[in-house]
């Protein structure tokens, strides 16, 4: 009977149905009786090792959370030091100590030398003085991104990449069209021959050329100076035409822009509402009323008619296989890999409880595509509930040592589920064959929290939206590497609502800061971890926007 | 799992001794699932086995100057993840509400007690489940899997399996029952 009613309650304890007075119940059950304590004892503690079995942890992102938990830590105790030794005002008066000095000095060589090797990469504590100040210098230089071109010929810049960060100083094209996007937020059209010079992240000068000015409310007070005048947004758009001589047009297109001629300082500036255009001739001359129908920047874009750049991407995975398990030794196609999918070997964490399946799972029609990604109808990877890894070499490597731009994207379904776990998650980490635990860098998407930016150096960012629940999604991870400057990662997920642009977007979910490295990773690994199954398709990586965002104009891969 | 290698565990905790903390990178990767298979197997319902399995590689990190390279670098971490699990453990208890609620006092304070007395190896008792679940049935491990993997309700299993919640509940105790049996018999196989 007594064991019978142990029973009972064991099971009721383990499945969260104890009611309060089973609770009391129990209690005076197990009290007089140690073997009962310990049966009850090992019970549950077999109920909880079955959770650890069906669920493995990630430990991956165990070891993550260890490291970056041990590297604020280590900041929070030379913090708490330097509070402790930090003179207060009174005893700054009084004659001075050298004691605090010598000790907070002391604590701060312990952070330097604590938490740095967890927070920077290994070859910046070999790094000179010398770097962090190219650093610092180049970094406050730049101010604007390339964002768009279409046929671009530049004269003083060698070989511009779209994606990449524009320094402070002149830019001539001399045939073409760019996008260019200041860091105050003002987005500039460049057409054909033009010469610029970017001054800030909120000015420009044009020489000559046609450029169109998109300035949004928080990018007003957009600045651009000609030979002739000075014109200053207020919240809008214009076009401007400025000859060699430096004569200037200008048609306010929306919104209000203040117009003042360079010679006439002290003159109040005029204000031109939408529709207005003037033209100034030269830097003495007052401005005049002039007829001018210059084209919107979103028509100029739309007849750009930039279309997906295919040809550029360095990696693809479309998963196009019949429906079925496919040996992973078979899972060949793509573009732009050394070799088929794989598991992880021992040197990689290999566990033969998480890396014995030798197969993908592929399957058709799992995923609602609301992009013009046509791969994405075809076949595409199944990873069932439970931890999975699968991992594929590049040809090509992204080596974070060098200057370079780095796009990835990759479409994802999770159906949604009512109870949200903590290892509910999938990511795509790129990694380093030759440094397998070393820097590495991850685009995670877990259920719990919003998405998040890793490095395997300890530091995280996390975003704060959460992900669309039971919907596809298209992630996009930007990398913009830098060899003397601070690296930037960004991600941004967008909803089966939400429409590619041709132009990358001003908004990421997620942005990294103070980040420094310098691997060359040429490993895709993805992880899918917890219960409920992943629909992962149509990975891309590539050194544009275009060349992983599906646009108009699409042609599939060839796998 | 793969088997722990001693030595080179030790290796990389001297590293760490010496100052290079990217050494202990590869000692939490080699032990986290050793401290979790512990921590998870001797918590209660209501402790953040995530939260007391970090503070115990911090807490390890911190000390890592009191570990004597050549010993048992194992026990000596699972020693800290037990002092730590205690302390949580004992809060737990103060807290006057969660014994009413959730867990009853006797089976509390039975697990503080071991908890003082050693830290016994629950890596090995996860392997000897791992086996005892593989020679369950499909269908058993079907229902195991609703309950552990999908994190079912009994109802929900119920409705899954179109049976009643009756039978699922009898069915899952005898499920456990089997499993701690077949557990309780290896461990005394391997003790003998």
């Amino acid at each position: 009977m007594t064991t019978n009613r142990f029973d009972d309650l064991m099971e009721a304890l383990l499945d969260g149905g104890l009611q309060s007075s089973e609770v009391a119940e129990f209690d005076q059950l197990l009290v007089s009786d140690q073997a009962l304590r310990q049966e009850a004892l090992n019970r549950l503690a077999e109920h909880r090792l079955l959770s650890l079995i069906h669920q493995p942890t990630d430990d991956e992102v165990a070891v993550e959370a260890v490291m970056a938990g041990l590297a604020q830590s280590q900041a929070h105790q030379v913090e708490s030091i330097m509070a402790s030794v930090a003179p207060t005002p009174r005893r700054r008066q009084a004659k001075r100590n050298w004691l605090p000095w010598v000790v907070a000095c002391a604590a701060m060589l312990m952070l330097v030398t604590l938490v740095r090797p967890f927070l920077t990469a290994p070859n910046d504590v070999a790094g000179g003085g010398s770097n962090a100040d190219d650093r610092l210098e180049k970094q406050t230089t730049e101010v604007a991104s390339l964002l768009l071109c279409q046929n671009c010929e530049w004269e003083n810049r060698g070989l511009l990449d779209e994606g990449e960060r524009l320094a402070a100083g002149p830019l001539r094209m001399k045939s073409g069209f760019a996008v260019l996007r200041f860091d105050g937020g003002a987005e500039v059209v460049i057409q054909g021959d033009a010469a610029l010079e970017l001054l800030s992240p909120g000015a420009a000068r044009v020489h000559y050329g046609d450029v169109v000015v998109r300035a949004p409310e928080e990018a007003a007070g957009f600045k651009v100076e000609t030979p002739a005048s000075e014109l200053l947004d207020l919240g809008t758009e214009f076009s401007v035409r400025v000859e060699r001589n430096g004569a200037t047009e200008l048609d306010v297109l929306d919104g209000e822009v203040a117009v003042r001629p360079l010679a006439a300082k002290v003159q109040e500036p005029r204000v031109l509402k939408a529709g207005q255009a003037v033209a100034v001739d030269s830097a003495k001359s007052q401005p005049r009323e002039i007829n001018r129908a210059s084209k919107r920047f979103a028509t100029l874009i739309r007849e750009a008619r930039p279309n997906s750049r295919w040809e550029l991407t360095h990696a693809y995975a479309g998963f196009n296989y019949d429906a079925g398990r496919l040996p992973l030794a078979d899972s060949h196609r793509g573009l732009g890999w050394s070799g088929p999918w794989r598991e992880r070997t021992h040197a990689e964490g290999f566990r033969p409880d998480q890396d014995l399946s030798k197969s993908l799972d592929i399957v058709h029609g799992r995923m609602n595509v609301a992009w013009p990604v046509p791969g994405g109808r075809r076949g595409m990877l199944r990873m069932p509930s439970g931890f999975h890894v699968r991992i594929r070499q590049m040809r090509k490597k992204i080596d974070l040592s060098k200057n370079g731009t780095y796009y990835v994207s990759f479409m994802l379904r999770v159906p949604a589920r009512e109870e949200v776990r903590r290892q509910d998650d999938f990511r795509l980490t790129l990694r380093s064959m030759e440094d397998y635990f070393g820097e590495s860098v991850t685009l995670g998407l877990p259920r719990h929290g919003g998405p998040r930016i890793q490095t395997g150096l300890g530091v995280g960012f996390r975003g704060r939206s959460p992900l669309p629940e039971d919907e596809s999604i298209f992630c996009v991870g930007k990398i913009l590497a830098r060899q003397n400057a601070e690296d930037r990662i960004k991600l941004r997920v967008f909803g089966e609502t939400e429409e590619l642009e041709s132009l990358e977007p001003r908004e990421w979910d997620v942005v990294s800061r103070d980040l420094d490295l310098s691997a060359r990773l040429d490993l895709v690994v993805i992880t899918s971890a917890g219960p409920g199954e992943r629909v992962f398709d149509e990975l891309r990586i590539g050194p544009t926007w275009r060349s992983v965002v599906p646009l108009i104009g699409y042609e599939e891969n060839e796998e | 799992m793969e088997t722990l290698d001693p030595r080179k565990i030790d290796k990389h905790v001297a590293l760490v001794q010496r100052g290079d903390g990217d050494a202990y990178r590869y000692v939490v990767n080699q032990l986290i699932g050793h401290v979790r298979a512990f921590v998870v197997a001797r918590s209660l319902p209501g402790v953040d086995v995530d939260e007391i399995v970090q503070q115990s590689f911090i807490e390890a990190f911190t000390s890592i100057g009191d570990y004597e390279v050549g010993t048992d670098f194992v026990a000596w971490l699972l020693t800290i993840a037990r002092y730590q699990l205690l302390r949580e453990t004992a809060r737990l208890r103060r807290a006057a509400d969660y014994h009413r609620k959730y867990v009853p006092v006797a089976l509390a304070k039975e697990s503080e007690q071991q908890l003082n007395e050693s830290a016994s190896v629950e890596h090995s008792r996860l392997q000897l489940l791992q086996q005892c679940l593989d020679g369950l049935p499909p269908s058993a491990r079907r229902v195991l899997a609703l309950r552990y993997e999908q994190g079912d309700s009994i109802s929900q299993m119920a409705e899954s399996l179109d049976r009643s919640a009756g039978a699922i509940r009898k069915q899952l105790c005898l499920l456990r029952k089997q499993l701690h049996e077949c557990i309780t018999r290896r461990i005394a196989q391997e003790q003998r």
